[in-house]
């Protein structure tokens, strides 16, 4: 995806077309959630009642993508750090 | 935004039917967007794109694919 990306940039530079990707890493579920509530939110699709603030924290990033003009080829890890661990 | 993600052995028979699966969902997918999205950005003057991986995703397809994208994006006009 990193590279897709990069390359979609490259490609679309001269139209005015930024293009860049979030890459969302793995979250903890709510505490208040229990094991059997975490999975029934997981197998109905319900990102938001599994990973707690993961969507709100993504849509930022992404906010601040749409807000720039000067950022392509760019990939942004929400993931609070553990890509570099 | 979507993702699949099927965690076997590297060895498991399983993986080689797994790959096609991956690629559409995670990475051919994303590209199909844009494509079907520039004409119109294009036709407004310019656009936006932002692409959606999970970064188990990302990893396993991104490596595989890297040279391939690299190359054709980088030819002269």
């Amino acid at each position: 995806m990193i590279a897709l990306t990069e390359a979609l940039a490259l490609e679309l530079a001269g139209d005015n077309i930024l293009v860049n990707a979030i890459a969302p890493g793995p979250i903890l579920a709510p505490p208040e959630h229990d094991r059997r509530r975490v999975c029934r939110a997981v197998e109905d699709g319900d990102a938001a009642a599994a990973g707690g603030a993961a969507r709100s924290r993504s849509r930022k990033a992404s906010l601040a993508l749409l807000d720039s003009d000067f950022i392509t080829g760019e990939t942004i890890r929400v993931d609070g750090g553990r890509h570099v661990k | 935004m979507a993702s699949v993600y099927a965690q076997r052995p590297f060895d498991d028979a399983r993986r080689a039917a797994d790959w096609n699966g991956v690629l559409d969902v995670d990475l051919r997918a994303a590209f199909l967007c844009a494509h079907a999205a520039a004409p119109h950005m294009r036709r407004q003057g310019g656009g936006r794109i932002i692409n959606f991986s999970d970064w188990i995703g990302e990893e396993r397809a991104a490596c595989a694919i890297a040279a391939i994208f690299r190359t054709t994006s980088r030819r002269p006009a």
